[in-house]
C-alpha cells in the first residue's frame, strides 16, 4: 500500500513537472509570435491562445490542490473538469479556424469560417448588452453586426446551397464531437476521454459518492 | 451552550464530509486524467503554432526546433500512458 503512495505521488510529480515544461515552452512561443498582430485573422488567434493560458494557468493551480483555512490538499473536481473540457473546445475552435481542410468543412474557407465566427460571438454579446440593459454597447455591437452581415450577405451570394441561418451559427453548426473527429485528437482514446467530460455530470456525482 | 455544541458538531460533520469527499481516490484518477489531457493539449497547440508560423523556427528560434522534437516525442509519451 506505501508503495502505491509513493508511486502513485511520483507518477503525479512526474505530471506535474511535464505540464509546467510545456506551459513555459508555449509562453516562449506566444510571446515570440510577433506576427500574431498582422491581421484580423491573427488577432483572432491570439484571443483564443490567450483564453487557453488562462485555462492553463487556472487548471496547474487547481490540478496541485487549493488550500482554505484549515482544509488543505482540496482537489476541486468539478471545476478540474469544466476547466479540462474548456480547455478542449478552446483548441478544437482554434483548429476549426485556422488548421481543418477546408474540404471537411463542406464549403467554406479559413476567412468565411472567421467571419462566421465573429457573427455568432458579436450576437452572443448583443444578448448580454440587452441583459445589461447598456444602449450605448447594444449600438455598438449593432453596428458591427449590421457591417458583419454586409460582408456575409456578399459571401452566401458566391457560395452555392449554403442558408444564412446555417452559416451564422456558432461553428457553422459543426458539433464538438464532429470537430474531435476531424482534429489532431481523433484518437481512440481522446475520444473516450471526451466522452467522459461530456458525461462529467454524472461522474462528479459517482465521485461525490465515493 | 447547547447551540455551540450543535456548531461546533455540525462543524466537525462538515469538515469530516469534505474531507472524506477530497480524499476520495476517484479523485486522483481524475487529477491524472486531467493533467493528461492538458499536457496532450498543449503539445498539440505547440506543434500547430509552429506550423502556423515556421518563421519561429527560421529565424531567431532554431533552437526550437529542438524543443518540438521532445515535445512530440513527450506527447507520444503521454499518449502511451493514458
Amino acid at each position: 500500500m506505501e508503495n502505491n503512495e509513493m508511486l502513485e505521488s511520483a507518477i503525479l510529480e512526474k505530471l506535474e513537472n511535464d505540464l509546467d515544461r510545456l506551459i513555459m515552452t508555449y509562453l516562449t512561443l506566444w510571446i515570440n509570435l510577433e506576427s500574431l498582430h498582422e491581421s484580423e485573422e491573427t488577432e483572432i488567434l491570439d484571443k483564443l491562445l490567450l483564453k487557453i493560458q488562462l485555462n492553463l494557468f487556472s487548471l496547474s493551480v487547481l490540478l496541485k490542490g487549493s488550500k482554505y483555512k484549515n482544509l488543505d490538499n482540496i482537489y476541486d473536481i468539478p471545476s478540474i473538469f469544466t476547466l479540462s473540457r474548456t480547455l478542449i473546445e478552446n483548441y478544437l475552435t482554434i483548429e476549426y479556424l485556422f488548421v481543418i481542410k477546408n474540404k471537411d468543412l463542406k464549403y467554406t474557407t479559413r476567412e468565411e469560417r472567421i467571419k462566421s465566427y465573429k457573427f455568432a460571438g458579436y450576437k452572443n454579446c448583443k444578448q448580454i448588452a440587452n441583459i445589461l440593459k447598456d444602449s450605448k454597447f447594444e449600438k455598438e455591437i449593432a453596428d458591427i453586426l449590421e457591417k458583419l452581415e454586409l460582408e456575409i450577405d456578399v459571401i452566401l451570394e458566391k457560395l452555392e446551397n449554403v442558408k444564412k441561418k446555417d452559416f451564422i451559427k456558432p461553428r457553422m453548426g459543426c458539433n464538438w464531437n464532429y470537430l474531435i473527429e476531424k482534429s489532431k485528437l481523433n484518437t481512440k482514446l481522446y475520444k473516450s476521454r471526451w466522452k467522459i467530460f461530456q458525461t462529467m455530470l454524472i461522474l462528479n456525482i459517482c465521485i461525490m459518492k465515493g | 451552550m447547547e447551540n455551540f455544541s450543535n456548531y461546533a458538531h455540525s462543524e466537525y460533520m462538515y469538515n469530516e464530509g469534505i474531507n472524506e469527499y477530497i480524499s476520495n481516490p476517484k479523485a486522483l484518477v481524475g487529477r491524472k486524467m486531467c493533467y493528461n489531457v492538458a499536457g496532450v493539449i498543449i503539445s498539440q497547440l505547440i506543434v500547430i503554432i509552429l506550423e502556423l508560423f515556421p518563421e519561429i523556427l527560421k529565424d531567431k528560434y532554431k533552437e526550437l526546433e529542438i524543443e518540438k522534437r521532445n515535445l512530440v516525442s513527450a506527447y507520444n509519451m503521454l499518449n502511451d500512458e493514458l
